[in-house]
């Protein structure tokens, strides 16, 4: 069944046929929102809503658009939402970094440039290219959530050469993604 | 601005990202963030920090983001229906109505059932008091028999049943089935089993006691337990399950944690065979190590190194 099919089917009350598009599109809403909120549990909480809000909604829904269109309208909505609630609990506990994150994000959310599948598969592909010792470094930091002080242990060293560590590993990935990025739009 | 100055402040904002920031170096970078120019390249790296994260998380399986829309969506419907359905109207037994038209007069009518005797309603009196003191007593019984019982709080702990959810207080009972919830930071409980294991829940998270004749059984959803556990008798281990992983405990001292898709198992005495639940794979963990068990890597034992633990 293609959107339309499973869509004029939930609106004549087979709810059930919604599961379908939740399995169509939650894993490239995830992708999606992933980079415009902090962590990617609240990534997955936003692709949670978002998909509940548009069956909620779904008689809002015009046939004829692109639904997977609409549902990122409505993530991209709970991103703003959730920047906003970083912001004024960041007020509140007088974390001025985090405030002025959230604020500075607020302001990019419109302009942003959306690069979307591109962006990830380049990175996924510079992640790879990382040295062996640079992927653990990267699970335990990003997986395993360690704290620099373990990480350091790790390698032998100590708290500072693993942040010094880290440093080299992020400023590798950006330029490496920024290069692919470029390099396809050639 | 320089390639120097450039490095300085990349060297920031990744002391940022890894919460490794002296107050000092805050200031500079939010005074530096007033650059347009480096705010943009601060999002940059932000952005990309977050895409590493999630590029690495384990993904939602499909199946169970379509069960947890599919319950929220429920939940939504049945928030909106009770308002209609324990609506409670009262309605007055017509004594003469005449005039009414019938079809009125019968939508009206309430069933003409016959005022209960004093004799009745004394029995009903007796058989309820009867059936209340005989459920109390066996939810009694089940409680203290072989429960867990709290040994000490901090913070807000809830216990949560069929019966509703209440604030827990130090020597309760934890009945099987119930599960336990530590709320907030700097909320844990320490548990401790007939049987003299100890077992210490930290701050947010959520256990339920499933012990029964196969041995004790703690089913920990989210966050983290540290335990200290008695050696077991033969065929009735001491499992702490997580949503990926099984550990199961002979009798050792040993953390495990979960965010609900990685779990993590140090063990720093005796030993623990950890189950993975989606392949089956099983390592056996000594004292002295840790395992980490993620959606598909491979189950390896490492030295634990100071600092790794969740304290």
């Amino acid at each position: 069944m293609n959107d339309r099919e499973i869509i004029a089917a939930v609106r004549e009350g087979d709810s059930d046929a919604f599961g379908s598009l939740v399995e169509r599109y939650q894993r490239t809403l995830y992708y999606f929102v992933v980079g415009k909120v902090a962590d990617d549990t609240e990534a997955k909480d936003i692709v949670q809503k978002s998909l509940v809000v548009a069956f909620q909604n779904l008689a809002d829904f015009r046939s004829g658009e692109s639904f997977f269109a609409w549902v990122k309208g409505i993530a991209l909505n709970h991103c703003r939402n959730e920047w906003r609630r970083h912001q004024s609990q960041a007020r509140l506990a007088g974390r001025l970094l985090e405030e002025k994150r959230a604020e500075l994000e607020l302001a990019s959310f419109d302009t942003r440039l959306d690069e979307g599948d591109r962006r990830l598969g380049a990175l996924r592909q510079c992640l790879e290219q990382l040295s062996p010792q640079e992927q653990s470094v990267v699970e335990w930091r990003f997986v395993q959530e360690l704290p620099l002080a373990a990480i350091g242990e790790q390698l032998g060293r100590g708290a500072e050469a693993a942040r010094l560590f880290l440093y080299r590993i992020r400023q590798r990935l950006a330029d490496c993604v920024k290069k692919r990025l470029s390099l396809d739009t050639l | 601005m320089s390639a120097a100055d450039f490095s300085h402040f990349d060297k920031l904002v990744s002391g940022y990202l890894d919460n490794a920031l002296a107050e000092r170096d805050a200031d500079e970078l939010l005074a530096m963030l007033e650059e347009p120019l480096l705010a943009a390249r601060f999002l940059e790296a932000t952005r990309l920090n977050s895409e590493i994260a999630g590029l690495l998380a384990a993904p939602v399986p499909d199946a169970a983001m379509v069960e947890l829309v599919r319950a929220d969506i429920e939940k939504h419907v049945n928030a909106a229906r009770p308002a209609r359905e324990l609506h409670l109207e009262v309605v007055e037994r017509p004594h003469a109505v005449p005039s009414s038209p019938p079809a009125i007069r019968d939508a009206c009518r309430v069933p003409d059932r016959r005022r209960p005797s004093r004799r009745a309603l004394a029995w009903a009196a007796v058989f309820l008091v009867f059936v209340g003191l005989a459920a109390g007593w066996l939810a009694y019984r089940g409680r203290t028999a072989d429960s867990p019982s709290v040994a000490s709080l901090r913070g807000e702990v809830r216990f949560v049943s069929t019966a509703g959810e209440r604030v827990l207080k130090a020597d309760e009972a934890w009945a099987r089935g119930e599960k336990l919830k530590t709320i907030g930071v700097g909320s844990a409980v320490t548990v401790n089993f007939p049987d003299g294991s100890q077992i210490d829940f930290g701050s947010d998270s959520v256990a339920v006691n499933q012990s029964g004749a196969e041995g004790p059984r703690v089913e920990l959803e989210r966050g983290v337990v540290r335990s200290n556990v008695r050696k077991q008798p033969a065929g009735r281990p001491f499992v702490f399950a997580t949503p990926e992983a099984e550990a199961i405990v002979i009798g050792t001292a040993l953390e495990v944690s979960t965010d609900g898709h990685h779990t993590k198992l140090f063990v720093t005495e005796g030993q623990v065979l950890l189950k993975r639940r989606s392949d089956r794979a099983e390592i056996m963990v000594s004292a002295g190590f840790h395992v980490f068990a993620g959606t598909m890597n491979k189950l390896k034992a490492e030295p634990n190194t100071p600092g790794m633990q969740h304290h």
